[in-house]
């Protein structure tokens, strides 16, 4: 089976057979093994064996696959019901999981982050990790990961960065991002940094002082609170003293390690990549601009991802406007780039200098349009949607569609050479600016008016 | 009545109505602007398929012309009215007539409608009864109305007023407030919204109802902004008289100077449009310092009620084509169009066996009336959704994923959020069937927890004879449902009754603020046997 890497140097035409024969080989392996796809799959009339045609009905939703425990358990707080959480977690698996194995699960659990420990440590032989969206909505998808995928996932994000923004065991790492989470981003940023030796040689520093369980991300968000008077007390108490708190006391602290993490590695000329969401960044830069700014040397680059989830009062383009002026890198302003991914994801889109974010090579993305069938264009507008068949791992069918419309160039296997991006790189992109989130709840009705 | 096509490609056609009488005047120096329209999104310009609507952006002396020629307009009779409209809605339904070619060619590209849609539903203008619709603008409701309901004098059905004023229950021991007659309309402007097609021409026809008529200007909407100006002229076609108080225009809510000058002209506004282009107007208004009536029909939603009665071998083959009929019609996408079905539970069919039914009508009238506005990603989405919520036990689902439509009975416990989740998941043709113990449980439980003001229609199969009718209506208008009607009539509404709380003699008369509640029926179960009958013979 051919290696990561590998994908760089091959063609696209030969790739993107290659993509297409290890998905139909991926269906073939997953649907007599994972209930949940299986159980997708039926719905639509897909059997254990498909073709190319069949590529869009085997797609699931990000939004909802790995959410789906709300639904099924009928609470979004599966603390509550360990073994029936247990149970939908060996349905979304495609290893077989005896009910043996969960047997020692206490009837409940003080919090989620507790009840996903208690798993992480009952399998751990397997090298289970288990990640989470942001989940601000107080509903996190919540994913499982074995030592493979996880491991997969690690080399497909560093590979990324390696490649797309040229960073190599050189450079300090500093993230703005709490090294304590599950959120599927900074994990893979812990644990990446871990294996590939980041860690061990001091080159890696998180200035977020603070963990962030799920628990504590829900409450803070106070969209979905415990019922009775838990509730009132995590509403009316537990929220704001922890959005005070982070207010007050982890944001300022947080801006201040970064700024001093910042300053030394400036003082001792080391290349840095700081990464973080744009709102938390935006922090960072506003006070090094206060003090006049701050001069790193050479090769530095500021990366962003996660998007702006919540509302803030600056757009991302005067985000980025402010952290140009606030940072330089060999007295020039510092290269700024975007990262696109999603928790469901063992990905990510990296942005170029042309500004386009670009699908890894062993990534067979697509759009669908209104009618959730696959565009066959090379210049498609639709929900992007996506199969990673060589870096999914094979825990569960990585062939998702996100809730996300981009403008797709040389997705799927409509590869047209004359609209690759002129950075040079031929895979697939997300023209700039292009990605938004599909409106899935517009209002209807008497709304009609243009 | 024109149609042209642009680039070799793009049909195009007018956006606004001016009368003939006045058109050169108005629109001399005029500058003319296009709006590309494809499925109901407003779209770049050349973009393939889409259709271009034009409308002039009328200079300070057009506007001035306008103004002075749609008051000096002569007197309409309603009579002659009434047959000129069946006269052209005959036509917008023969294939073989250049008005039903022209709407043909320009409305299913820009709104996203087929045509079998748009042909069955203009039927509902040919039996729309203009002249019983200007005897209801002088009736005047008796005080009882302000206690229970009464019955509407010729008319099948009754009425009843909600106060919502404090002191409403004080007056009406008092028996003291009533409707009080105010100086007609000069002037009526009118916002009209595109979801569906004909929301201008309904305005259009209430302001025909008063007597003098008022000069009439209506905002026209971009999403939508052919089918009024093409009935228009096919009126004026026939009698220029009929329509020569009347302009449809489109004009930038941004240009506030225009926007401010046209409400101060107006002496009733009447919004049928967004809650969000209502802020707009309202905050219009109050810049403008103008001091117009206002009536508001705002976003709304609505409802299916289906009594344990009419869950029976000889009664659900005629209600669940009926409420099919009802989620069908224009995609979903209009505030009479149901979003829950609430089925009493108990009957000799379940509320599962109602969801068969349904999902055998809608597959039927799928091939009568195909979906145009539906968006198959998001109705997968949903159907997913169900599926996993299946799982567990609290859902099932009726419906194939290779249906266009879907149909689930949702047996989630509903909290508010639960609730208005399920509200918004029913669009493209999505019925969530809802079990209640008894019909007394959709007020209590359900239409309590929703804004008032956002209520509209509930569609109901029940036996309108039966001593827990009127005791169910009070508190379902209670919570704020404007119109009862039978189920296959939601989207043809008896403009006689109440439409969002107002009824026709709020055009000249001032009252408490509150709402009318109206039922449009005498017997439910005689008119939902009509209704299926004539359903039965139109497909």
């Amino acid at each position: 089976m051919l290696e990561l890497p590998g994908f760089y140097t091959l063609p696209p035409p030969q790739r993107d057979q290659l993509l297409i024969e290890a998905v139909l080989e991926q269906h073939e392996w997953h649907y007599p093994r994972n209930v949940a796809y299986r159980r997708h799959c039926e719905n639509r009339g897909v059997g254990a064996h498909i073709t190319e045609g069949d590529f869009a009905r085997v797609l699931r939703p990000t939004a909802q696959t790995f959410k789906s425990y709300v639904g099924e358990l009928g609470t979004a707080f599966p603390q509550d019901c360990p073994v029936d959480f247990a149970r939908w977690v060996a349905e979304q698996i495609s290893v077989e999981v005896l009910p043996e194995r969960w047997a020692n699960l206490r009837s409940r659990y003080s919090s989620l982050e507790a009840l996903l420990g208690a798993l992480e440590t009952l399998f751990a032989a397997e090298g289970w990790r288990i990640a989470t969206s942001s989940g601000t909505s107080g509903r996190a998808s919540i994913m499982v990961r074995d030592e493979e995928t996880f491991s997969l996932a690690l080399d497909s994000f560093f590979l990324g960065i390696q490649h797309a923004w040229g960073i190599d065991l050189d450079y300090r790492l500093i993230f703005v991002m709490p090294e304590q989470t599950r959120i599927a981003m900074a994990q893979a940023a812990r644990f990446g940094t871990e294996k590939l030796g980041y860690a061990a040689r001091g080159q890696v520093a998180y200035t977020v002082p603070f963990p962030a369980s799920p628990d504590m991300i829900r409450i803070r968000a106070a969209r979905t609170l415990r019922p009775g008077l838990r509730g009132w007390l995590e509403r009316h108490i537990a929220a704001p003293f922890m959005n005070w708190m982070g207010e007050h006391v982890a944001i300022p602290r947080s801006i201040r390690g970064t700024v001093d993490v910042l300053r030394q590695s400036a003082a001792a000329g080391e290349k840095i990549m700081l990464f973080g969401g744009p709102i938390q960044l935006h922090g960072v830069a506003l006070a090094l601009r206060h003090d006049g700014g701050l001069d790193l040397p050479p090769g530095c680059l500021v990366g962003t991802g996660g998007g702006m989830k919540e509302a803030y009062a600056h757009s991302y383009t005067e985000i980025r406007r402010d952290l140009a002026f606030a940072l330089r890198s060999g007295g020039q302003p510092i290269r700024i780039r975007d990262v696109y991914g999603m928790a469901e994801a063992n990905w990510g889109a990296f942005e170029c200098a042309e500004g386009n974010h670009h699908l890894p090579p062993w990534v067979y993305a697509l759009t669908l349009d209104a009618a959730d069938e696959i565009i066959a264009a090379p210049n498609a507008e639709g929900i992007l949607a996506f199969f990673d068949p060589f870096g999914g791992g094979k825990l569960f069918p990585p062939f998702f569609k996100t809730t996300d419309r981009v403008h797709l160039i040389n997705g799927g296997r409509w590869y047209d050479p004359a609209l690759a991006c002129p950075c040079g790189e031929p895979t697939a992109y997300i023209q700039a600016g292009s990605i938004a989130r599909a409106d899935l709840f517009d209002e209807s009705g008497c709304a009609g008016q243009v | 009545m024109t149609l042209s096509e642009k680039n070799c490609e793009a049909f195009s056609g007018a956006g606004y109505w001016i009368p003939a009488t006045l058109r050169e005047q108005v629109l001399s120096g005029a500058i003319f602007e296009t709006t590309w329209g494809l499925r109901a999104q407003l779209v770049a310009p050349q973009t393939p398929g889409a259709t271009v609507a034009t409308w002039p952006k009328l200079r300070p002396e057009g506007w001035q012309a306008l103004w002075r020629g749609l008051r000096a307009a002569p007197p309409l009779s309603v009579a002659a009215l009434e047959i000129a409209l069946q006269r052209v809605v005959r036509r917008l339904l023969d294939p073989q007539d250049e008005l039903h070619r022209i709407v043909a060619t320009l409305l299913p590209p820009h709104t996203g409608f087929q045509m079998e849609m748009l042909d069955f539903a203009f039927g509902f203008f040919e039996k729309l009864p203009v002249r019983a619709l200007a005897g209801m603008v002088n009736w005047e409701p008796p005080a009882a109305v302000r206690k229970s309901f009464v019955q509407f004098p010729g008319l099948p059905g009754g009425v009843r007023f909600y106060d919502a004023a404090p002191l409403g229950q004080v007056r009406r021991f008092l028996n003291g407030a009533r409707t009080h007659p105010v100086a007609r309309p000069g002037t009526l402007v009118g916002y009209a919204a595109g979801n569906i097609p004909g929301a201008a021409l309904l305005i259009t026809l209430l302001g025909q109802l008063l007597h003098p008529q008022p000069a009439l200007l209506i905002r026209n909407s971009r999403r939508e902004p052919f089918f009024t100006p093409l009935l228009l002229a096919a009126l004026e076609e026939i009698d220029s008289a009929l329509v020569a108080n009347v302009a449809v225009l489109i004009w930038d809510y941004d240009d506030a100077a225009l926007q401010a000058s046209i409400l101060r002209e107006a002496d009733l506004l009447l919004l049928v449009a967004g809650d969000g282009t209502i802020a707009r107007v309202e905050e219009g208004v109050r810049r403008a310092g103008a001091t117009p009536r206002i009536h508001y029909h705002g976003h709304k939603i609505s409802f299916v009620a289906v009594e344990r009665s009419c869950l029976t071998a000889e009664r659900l083959p005629l209600v669940a084509p009926l409420t099919a009929l009802d989620t069908a019609i224009w995609d979903q996408n209009g505030c009479l169009s149901p979003r829950l079905h609430f089925v009493e539970e108990g009957g000799v069919f379940t509320p599962e066996d109602y969801a068969d039914a349904v999902t055998g009508a809608l597959r039927t009238l799928s091939v009568q009336l195909p979906g145009g506005l539906l968006d198959l990603r998001r109705l997968h989405s949903r159907f997913d959704k169900f599926q996993s919520l299946a799982v567990g036990g609290r859902a099932t689902v009726h419906s194939a994923y290779n249906d266009p439509f879907l149909v689930v009975v949702d047996h989630r416990a509903y909290d508010s959020s639960t609730l208005a989740e399920a509200i918004g998941d029913a669009r493209d043709r999505t019925v969530i069937v809802r079990p209640v113990p008894n019909l007394e449980a959709i007020p209590r439980d359900y239409l309590r927890r929703l804004p008032a003001r956002n209520l509209q229609t509930l569609s109901v199969a029940l036996d309108s004879r039966a001593e827990r009718f009127l005791p169910f209506a009070e508190s379902v208008g209670r919570c704020g449902v404007t119109a009862l009607r039978t189920v296959g009539r939601a989207a043809f509404p008896g403009l006689t009754h109440s439409w969002d709380g107002l009824l026709p003699c709020d055009l000249i008369t001032t009252r408490a603020s509150g709402h009318y509640t109206t039922y449009e029926f005498d017997d439910a179960l005689t008119q939902i046997s009509e209704t299926a009958g004539r359903l039965r013979e139109e497909g």
